[in-house]
């Protein structure tokens, strides 16, 4: 709440023209709205890119953010899954991914031929969730993502992804399903990585 | 934030070390931010848009005063007009409203406007009978018809009367 006070007030010194305010704001967010961005697509420019567009809207004031609403980050993570899946659908006009949008019976998991992302993490174990996160569809993937590793509530994850707290638990633990079977699929066994992951 | 009791119930062991697996991931992760470039890129648009909003700023704050100064100039200039161009050099005495010498009346067409038009006549001006105008279809008020008036009159090159104006 402390922190939600904090990024009005920042707003408002930003909205003034004070750029020590505005580089508070990019310094406080830019983090998370990056890996949500890299993890979602999976590509270190075109996450770089979606952060950028996230703080160009925030500087031109084209943003209708209303603190009563909600905090600025959940804001900002909306406004770059808007992005990304405009992204999607520039995609899928190339790369039809079928089944899209239906829940049951749903393939949770998209082809396995569909475009590689690129390598971020040196460690294997850590990639090949990774990988296994980025072959999920989009929509699974932003609540994995969001759960997983921002840490948000349902709650929150229901009212960034427009969608109601049942499915955000339905799709995560489908979401969750399909990463151990396709590690197991592959032999990235989850008690192996963990114990690699001790080892570290 | 997070919670515990949102973990689906079906939780098992394998689930556990998946847990585990994220938590690699978000420790990871957490080393990762935007290039940058990024930073600088914004910062310039945020001097750019700063300069904008203050030469827009510094235009609505002028505007009042431009616009004033527009009309104080335009009011001096009408007065200035007014003093050296003025509209009548007459005075205006009681007697203005009667008809001057030079507010004549206008002159009745006796032929057809398309002949007039087509002619060009030459200006007489004669004292005449008022019963003769009167047979030219003047108007002409029944007691001055054996009077002679002062009339001016329009005349085509073989002396046909073409307009006529009564003087007095």
């Amino acid at each position: 709440m402390d922190n939600q006070e904090t990024d009005s007030s920042l707003l408002t010194q930003m909205r003034d023209g004070d750029v020590a305010a505005f580089q508070r704001l990019y310094q406080r967010h830019q983090g998370p709205i990056y890996r949500y961005a890299l993890m979602r697509c999976g590509q270190a420019a075109l996450a770089a890119d979606v952060v950028q567009d996230v703080f160009m809207g925030l500087l031109s004031k084209s943003y209708r953010y209303d603190a009563g609403l909600g905090n600025l980050q959940n804001f900002l993570f909306g406004v770059s899954r808007n992005l990304l899946l405009k992204q999607d659908q520039a995609e899928r006009r190339h790369q039809p991914l079928p089944g899209f949008g239906v829940e049951d019976g749903e393939e949770v998991l998209m082809s396995e031929t569909t475009e590689p992302t690129d390598v971020i993490f040196h460690q294997q174990m850590t990639e090949h969730v990774r990988q296994a996160v980025s072959l999920l569809r989009p929509h699974y993937r932003d609540v994995i993502i969001l759960y997983e590793l921002q840490e948000l509530s349902y709650a929150e994850i229901a009212v960034i992804c427009d969608i109601d707290i049942g499915t955000v638990r339905s799709r995560l633990s489908r979401a969750r399903a399909a990463i151990l079977q396709y590690s197991e699929r592959l032999g990235w066994r989850p008690d192996a990585a963990a114990k690699t992951g001790t080892q570290r | 934030m997070k919670d515990p009791m949102n973990t689906p119930q079906d939780a098992s062991n394998t689930d556990a070390l998946l847990d585990q697996q994220f938590s690699l991931l978000r420790k990871d992760l957490q080393e990762l931010n935007t290039p940058a470039a990024i930073e600088q890129t914004l910062l310039q648009a945020f001097a750019k848009q700063q300069a904008k909003e203050k030469k827009q700023a510094r235009r609505r704050r002028l505007r009042p005063w431009l616009a004033g100064l527009l009309t104080l100039s335009g009011s001096f200039g009408l007065v200035m007009l007014t003093v050296i161009f003025p509209a009548s050099q007459h005075p205006l005495t009681p007697d203005s409203t009667t008809v001057s010498g030079t507010e004549l009346p206008p002159f009745v067409a006796l032929v057809p406007l398309e002949r007039l038009n087509n002619e060009t006549p030459s200006m007489l001006e004669a004292e005449v009978p008022a019963a003769w105008l009167a047979s030219l279809g003047m108007p002409v008020s029944p007691e001055i018809a054996g009077d002679m008036v002062q009339a001016q009159m329009l005349v085509a090159a073989d002396g046909e009367p073409l307009a006529m104006r009564l003087l007095k």
